[in-house]
């Protein structure tokens, strides 16, 4: 008797929690429990820096937390190339970043393509900028070109690695300004601004992050479509004749086994975080830029976009055949 | 708010308890090998947005300055280096360690470190703003002669053959290309493999090279892992205290090349404790001894170690520019706060935050007095009395997770071991894992400085002018010369008085 | 100091091992098209090619046993075994999970590291104590410390 009790009990034990997983599944509010937030970075890298900006709003407005790892290697292609292992419940989700994503499959076989990469959402992006000491002798890009026409290829430039979006952009600009340069690239922009506060290169292909971080930096030009509202006063570079809007673009991935309703939930997700008027001010003081393209056709024209735009600059650039 | 304020601001019993609770967290992070500073601050970065900044500052300076001390244990007990600015404290901790020795050069270790964050923190106090100068003195030419520097350490510390140890150190130069290279971005020597396109971490690859070869020993015979002299004899504090003032000079001078080094940004705690070393070896009287177990190498790598934390946190409160990779978490942990670095942090009336972190730092290091003696008296108590049937794998598993822990991947685990039987097999026939493992872990910075330098080197038309006519960069190229040269110098003199003296006999 | 010397075979070995290795690498650097790629690396395996050759060439023509070469006195089954299980268990964990793993891991290691003979109250101790150990691990990485560590659904 006692055993087949326990039995039963065991079974109706089971059954309420199956009724209940499975409404739960589908009934109640995503997330239920703390997401796992995938850097494909080093801790204190710029990726993990402003996923931390995102945190404490994330929590604020669903009540859930979100706890950062970190899966560092091979500029971002080790956790990348692993993304669709992971269980799709929506409770895993990865940082993605442009160019990288898309430069990375198209130069070499990385173990991921970019269309197997399943986006719901690009939230901001850190436009490219010529950056220069605060007592650089340079106060405008015409300075800076008319200095490089006279001295071909002696104008050097810090940046990110090659491939990053500072190098695009420095390509692009040369071809655009008829003018030669030397790029000089660096493990991050981190030790690329350190290079240019020390003096040891002529400006800067930064991003509009910089000056707000390091104090004693000014920008002469910034690469997007209006001026950026924390810099008023830095002219874009189509307002002077060079057509170029480009910057590394961060947004978050998930597993390609992950159901549609979930990808759209979190698409909506981090679309209300970036909707916060506090954290719009937020990013914007950083010297960020905000993007606003959540999983849908958003999602779908602004990456078909970027990706032509990427791999046209990087067949300019050298990088891909 | 005046100096003094501050200081009571430090002193609250809030922000003591906060300092104990994060030095002991961090001693135990950093004797894991795989738990890292980074790691442990980056836990804690969503905690530290609900408290006052100088109180979260004080928590992962604390927790920061800990975990560097913690290191040394897994380096004296376990000839595996915590983190890798602990390098430098196997070469003469474990031979201690293995002796005997273990209690006091854990005991001289705790000394060692207090005193270098004693020292690294009065800098960031003084001297901040002006001494922040010197991260942008450094370019890439510079920071390449100072990876060459650490590598020439290679030939003074093969303990046999030189040739094979230069030729372990190529080996280890070697293993870190391999992967996407950092600056150029391109996937190198995978030989179409994706799971190298991550390359060889290097804090894997050392515990790898270090411990696994000790472990395979361990398990082939029933003798104990340390020799264990007859009767206890506590922490041998006074002993300790004794060898430390000896040589206090030492530990002066490890400790302002641990702030100085700890200041540039692109160098970190490996490369300050191992110039340390070098200079203490060169500099001292019993050359011949280090890399037997030398008190003096384990003071000199153990305080400069611990004083990289006030060093980078000069770069990283004065320009915004990460001194650490611990630094690079509480820099963007900051961010988010709100916090704007910058010279005006460390003006009067300002300065509040910086000010209350610095005194609470001094706070945090002297609690590791008290913490790490004890601490330290558990952990070799630990090791000498646990059974090896259970040591082993405790041990085994300890590498294991720890590796995973890095980066959360498997592969890194498989990586470690494949290179610890090779270590172990090399080890066997002669080539000692130290040489490379200094290869491993200065040549990235070295390639990065290279390529820099070449670049800039030739847009501005001369190329060894770039290399060689640099101020900074002739000093250290002079530093490399002697502690090239010195060793063969100094035994020639001395062969050359001894030679005198016998004949004036 | 023996009086005769011997050639260091091992050791030329193992050098000829490092010039392939290197040739290796410098094969697969016409890969690359950057010069920033292959420059550095291209060196290092020149220099480790000469300091090779250099090295076998000094033992060929004057024989110098490496007297630092250490002993390894002791059974190397039992060392082979510890690679070999702590391999394994890598290669296990995304299976079993972190814990299950653990628990093999350390049943195995502990048996390879006895050389005292087994009684029933040490035997009880040990797992007890091994047991303690792998839950204690798991529960300070995966749960104080964030790490996400593999998993399976029962553990």
């Amino acid at each position: 008797m006692k055993i087949f009790g326990k039995i039963a009990l065991t079974t109706a034990a089971a059954a309420v929690a199956l009724t209940f997983g499975l409404a739960g599944a589908a009934l109640a509010e995503f997330p239920e429990k703390p997401v796992n937030y995938i850097i494909a970075f080093k801790p204190g890298g710029e990726s993990d820096v402003t996923a931390r900006f995102q945190q404490p709003f994330y929590k604020k407005i669903f009540g859930q937390d979100l706890v950062m790892s970190y899966k560092d290697g091979g500029g971002g292609a080790v956790a990348w190339a692993q993304l669709n292992t992971i269980a799709g419940d929506g409770y895993t989700i990865m940082g993605t970043n442009l160019p990288h994503i898309v430069l990375q499959p198209a130069q070499k076989d990385v173990g991921y393509t970019t269309d197997e990469m399943t986006n719901i959402h690009m939230f901001h992006y850190t436009p490219d900028a010529i950056v220069v000491k605060d007592d650089s002798e340079f106060k405008t890009v015409k300075d800076l070109i008319d200095f490089a026409k006279a001295n071909p290829g002696k104008v050097t430039l810090s940046g990110s690695a090659k491939g990053s979006s500072n190098h695009l952009a420095q390509v692009t600009f040369d071809r655009l300004a008829g003018v030669k340069t030397t790029y000089v690239a660096f493990a991050g922009t981190a030790p690329s601004s350190t290079a240019l506060l020390g003096g040891q290169v002529t400006a800067s292909w930064g991003y509009t992050t910089v000056p707000p971080q390091y104090a004693g930096t000014r920008m002469l030009a910034v690469a997007m479509e209006k001026r950026h509202p924390n810099f008023p006063d830095v002219p874009t570079f189509k307002e002077l004749g060079f057509d170029m809007v480009s910057g590394a673009y961060r947004g978050i991935a998930v597993p390609k086994s992950t159901p549609e309703e979930i990808r759209v939930k979190l698409g909506q997700m981090f679309q209300k975080i970036n909707d916060d008027p506090a954290f719009i001010k937020q990013m914007e003081d950083n010297g960020f830029a905000m993007v606003n393209a959540p999983y849908g056709p958003e999602l779908t024209k602004f990456m078909t976009k970027m990706k032509g735009e990427i791999l046209t600059s990087a067949k300019e650039a050298g990088l891909i055949k | 708010m005046s100096g003094f304020d501050f200081f009571l601001a430090a002193i609250s019993p809030y922000h003591i308890s906060i300092a104990l609770g994060g030095v002991i967290a961090g001693t135990v992070i950093g004797a894991l090998p795989g738990l890292t500073a980074t790691m442990a601050i980056a836990v804690l970065v969503p905690l530290t947005f609900s408290m006052e900044p100088a109180s979260a500052l004080i928590l992962m300076g604390a927790i920061y300055t800990g975990a560097i001390y913690g290191g040394a244990y897994s380096a004296i007990l376990l000839k595996t280096p915590g983190t890798p600015s602990a390098i430098a404290t196997t070469f003469d901790g474990y031979p201690m360690a293995k002796r005997g020795d273990g209690d006091l050069a854990v005991t001289l270790a705790c000394l060692s470190s207090v005193v270098g964050g004693l020292i690294g923190a009065a800098f960031l106090l003084g001297l901040a703003p002006p001494l922040a100068n010197i991260a942008l003195a450094f370019g890439p030419v510079e920071y390449f002669w100072l990876a060459i520097f650490g590598l020439s350490l290679i030939s003074a510390l093969s303990e046999g053959h030189l040739l094979k140890s230069l030729i372990g150190g190529t080996f280890g130069m070697l293993l870190t290309t391999i992967g996407v290279a950092e600056v150029s971005a391109d996937i190198r020597y995978t030989f179409g493999s994706h799971t190298l396109i991550g390359g060889i971490e290097p804090v894997s690859a050392l515990i790898g090279l270090y411990c696994v070869p000790v472990l395979i020993d361990l398990v082939a015979t029933p003798g104990r892992h340390l020799k264990v002299t007859a009767e206890t004899r506590g922490f041998r504090l006074p002993e300790a205290l004794r060898l430390a003032w000896r040589h206090k000079i030492n530990l002066v001078r490890s400790s302002v090349i641990g702030t100085l080094v700890g200041i540039l940004p692109g160098a970190g705690g490996s490369i300050a404790g191992l110039v340390a070393y070098s200079e203490a070896r060169r500099s001292s009287k019993r050359t011949e001894h280090f890399g037997t177990g030398e008190p003096e190498g384990l003071e000199a790598s153990e305080s400069a170690n611990n004083a990289t934390v006030g060093g980078g946190f000069i770069p990283t409160l004065v320009l915004g520019i990460p001194g650490t990779p611990p630094d690079a978490v509480i820099l963007g942990a900051l961010l988010v706060q709100g916090i704007r670095t910058g010279p005006k942090l460390f003006l009067e009336g300002e300065g509040s935050i910086v000010y209350t972190f610095i005194y609470g730092l001094f706070i945090a290091t002297l609690l590791m007095l008290p913490t790490g003696l004890l601490i330290g008296r558990y952990a070799y108590r630990f090791i000498i009395t646990f059974p090896k049937a259970l040591l082993v794998p405790t041990v085994a598993f300890m590498t294991i997770i720890g590796t995973y822990a890095i980066r959360n991947n498997m592969s890194d685990v498989v990586i470690m071991i494949a290179l610890g039987a090779v270590g172990w097999i090399l080890d066997r026939y002669g080539f000692k894992p130290s040489p490379i493992v200094l290869g491993l872990i200065l040549s990235r910075i070295a390639e990065q400085g290279f390529v820099q330098g070449w670049t800039i080197g030739t847009a501005r038309g001369d190329v060894l002018a770039e290399f060689f006519a640099r101020p900074i960069s002739m000093g250290i190229i002079v530093f490399i010369a002697v502690s090239l040269f010195y060793p063969v110098i100094a035994k020639r003199w001395r062969l050359y008085e001894e030679a005198k003296n016998a004949r004036e006999n | 100091m023996p009086a005769k010397t011997e050639r260091d075979t091992p050791g030329i070995v193992l050098a000829a091992g490092f010039i392939l290795i290197a040739a290796v690498f410098l094969y697969d650097s016409r890969n690359l098209l950057d010069p920033d790629s292959y420059v550095f690396p291209a060196a290092i395996c020149v220099v480790m090619i000469t300091l090779s050759i250099v090295f076998i060439v000094i033992n060929l023509v004057k024989p110098q046993p490496d007297r630092e070469a250490s002993q390894s006195p002791g059974s190397t089954a039992r060392r082979v075994s510890l690679v070999v299980v702590m391999l394994a268990s890598a290669f296990v964990m995304p299976y079993t999970g972190f814990v299950l793993a653990g628990f093999g891991v350390f049943a195995a290691l502990t048996m390879l590291a006895m050389f005292e003979p087994w009684n029933p109250k040490r035997a009880a101790l040990y797992a007890g104590v091994g047991v303690a150990i792998v839950i204690g691990f798991y529960v300070t990485f995966a749960k104080v410390f964030l790490v996400p560590l593999p998993e399976t659904p029962f553990l």
